[in-house]
């Protein structure tokens, strides 16, 4: 499986980066014969945790296809089920009805194809920045010297150097955040589910990795599913941006971004294309937020 | 030595703050160890209290010369203390592992939870007799009584630690591919240590008031039979300086087992440990 991984990683570093090109220049209008993740019709509910019979539904009859090597950013008012919808399609939560399918196959559980970068940070308390970074490289049995070498570089990365031997205690919000992204590219997985991954970071640094994200993606061609309250950052970052519905949630519309790249916030602020579009993404947004607090 | 097992707050409000800086350094205890011996032996001599009912440290001291150098100490010592040790090892065993069963199957828990704090409120000295009925009055009988003191103590905690494991660290590490021994061993395991220390902590005070009341009640092995016997002939000088060394050695347990409890909870918020 690992080394399937890693072979794909190299082919598609060779030529990703001309067929995207293609792609968008194509419009980049969905080429579903090459979607990667498909995701079809699902229906998620969770047991309310004090009712009997009650039920929430968190996404309702949800589609989306994900090409390979695509971006695809998720926008959505709280709850409507986007962390759900990353926790169905890495395997850890079963859909009432639907499913999802990667290369074709029906997703039973979690893959080292793909790696999630958890909202709420997920770090082992009692591990130290470095040991949590390895950590998904020692649930894989990988203990060699690339290992570490591969732990010492997304340590470098997130900018966290001088920090590996912190408990998370010992770290602040936004730097939990980031141990919680080296450790999911440490394991460099084909697909990236990331929630909300800069959310407690600040401006400046959130930039930074925004860049250094873009970078990796554009490097090594991985498909990307990137969850985010930020207007703005969904559109940096995404190929296509998801507004997602109020819940339960569904795809309410997909945008393609045909901006180009590389992008930058403070470059795009003043182009008339990337205002206009931050104006229709934001109401179709808020008119969601208002129909979640309104219902 | 039950109220050794209750924490003080990590820090103390008010007029307390400064109290407890202060005796925190060792000196300090010290001086008022020698002044504490320094009082009673004066109380002792200027209100000529009887012997019988309170013996001055001076005479104390003397008596536990002469203990430890007629052999009455350091033998039943060792007798009582591995009768301790073996009950405890044996009850840390068995309740880590039931107690780990009972904490991650939802069935089981239910099912034994009444059954367990019965068990736990069920005061020992009622059920030594019949331990001693069944058991006799030997090691046996001690190893036993100590196991079913600690081990109902030890399985509860470690039952309610398990209870409290993250969710979400399961779900982190299933989503790395890990496989249900993987959660044992990076997860539940790390997680629960602290909980385990702190149940040799109080399985340990549980195991020697139980192996005390097996000895006093029987009278015939370990120190717990000395102190019986000092107290059936009125020689209160004897009993306390026995229940001089069970405190020492006591206390000695007691601040190693929360050594052990720091070092193991080291990664936890400041506040616990
Ligand atoms: N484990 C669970 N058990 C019960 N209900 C849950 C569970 N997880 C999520 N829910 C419910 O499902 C709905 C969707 O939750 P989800 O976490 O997917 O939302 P979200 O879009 O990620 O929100 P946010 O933007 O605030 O992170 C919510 O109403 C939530 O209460
Ligand atoms: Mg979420």
């Amino acid at each position: 499986m690992t080394e399937q991984m890693e072979r794909h990683t190299e082919k598609s570093a060779d030529s990703f980066g001309d067929q995207r090109l293609q792609e968008s220049s194509l419009g980049g209008v969905n080429g579903k014969d090459h979607a990667l993740i498909q995701v079809h019709g699902l229906t998620v509910e969770y047991e309310r945790a004090l009712g009997k019979n009650e039920h929430i539904v968190a996404l309702k009859n949800f589609s989306l296809d994900v090409r390979e090597g695509e971006f695809v950013t998720v926008l959505g008012p709280s709850g409507c089920g986007k962390s759900t919808l990353l926790n169905v399609i890495s395997g850890l939560v079963f859909p009432k009805e639907g499913d999802v399918r990667v290369d074709g196959k029906p997703v039973t559980g979690p893959s080292p194809k793909w790696a999630m970068v958890f909202q709420d940070y997920g770090l082992m308390p009692w591990r130290t920045v470095e040991k949590n970074v390895r950590f998904g490289l020692e649930m894989q049995k990988k203990l060699d010297e690339e290992a570490e070498e591969r732990v010492r570089h997304y340590i470098r990365m997130v900018g966290l150097e001088g920090f590996e031997d912190a408990y998370p205690r010992e770290l602040s919000g936004g730097m939990r955040q980031r141990v919680g992204l080296a450790r999911a590219l440490a394991i460099e997985p084909e697909i990236l589910l990331m929630d909300e991954p800069f959310a407690a970071v600040d401006l400046i640094t959130r930039e930074l990795m925004q860049d250094e994200i873009s970078r990796i993606i554009a490097k090594t061609g991985k498909t990307v599913i990137f969850v985010t309250h930020s207007v703005d950052e969904a559109i940096i970052l995404g190929d296509r941006l998801v507004v997602v519905s109020a819940r339960p949630g569904r795809a309410k519309c997909a945008i393609e971004i045909d901006l180009p790249k590389p992008r930058s916030e403070h470059s795009l602020r003043s182009s008339p294309e990337y205002v206009s579009l931050r104006d229709r993404v934001w109401s179709e947004l808020s008119a969601e937020v208002q129909l979640g607090r309104g219902g | 030595m039950d109220s050794a097992a209750v924490q003080p707050p990590a820090g103390l409000p008010g007029p307390f703050a400064a109290w407890s800086r202060t005796a925190a350094g060792p000196w300090t205890s010290v001086v008022s160890l020698i002044v504490f011996i320094v009082v009673w032996e004066l109380a002792v001599r200027i209100f000529d209290i009887h012997e019988l009912l309170l013996p001055a440290p001076s005479v104390v001291g003397l008596e536990l010369i002469e203990v430890s150098q007629k052999g009455l100490l350091w033998g039943p010592m060792a007798e009582t203390l591995s009768a301790l040790a073996v009950g405890l090892v044996a009850s840390l065993i068995v309740g880590v592992g039931l107690g780990v069963l009972i904490g991650s199957t939802a069935f089981l828990d239910l099912l034994s939870t009444p059954y367990l704090w019965a068990l736990r409120s069920t005061p020992r000295i009622a059920i030594a007799p019949l331990v001693m009925i069944w058991l006799g009055f030997g090691f046996e009988a001690k190893v036993w009584m100590v196991f079913l003191s600690a081990m109902v103590v030890v399985m509860l905690i470690v039952q309610e630690g398990v209870k409290t494991v993250d969710e979400t660290l399961v779900r982190v590490a299933r989503s790395f591919g890990a496989r249900r021994l993987d959660i044992m061993v990076h997860v539940i395991t790390p997680y629960i240590l602290p909980f385990i220390a702190s149940a040799i902590r109080n399985g340990l005070s549980m195991g020697m008031v139980a192996v005390l009341v097996v000895e006093m009640f029987s009278a015939v092995g370990g120190i717990g039979a000395q102190v019986r016997r000092a107290n059936d002939s009125y020689d209160s000088p004897r009993m306390f300086a026995f229940i001089l060394v069970l405190i020492v050695v006591s206390l000695t347990l007691i601040a190693l087992s929360r050594r052990l409890e720091t070092s193991v909870s080291r990664w936890r918020e400041e506040a616990y440990v």
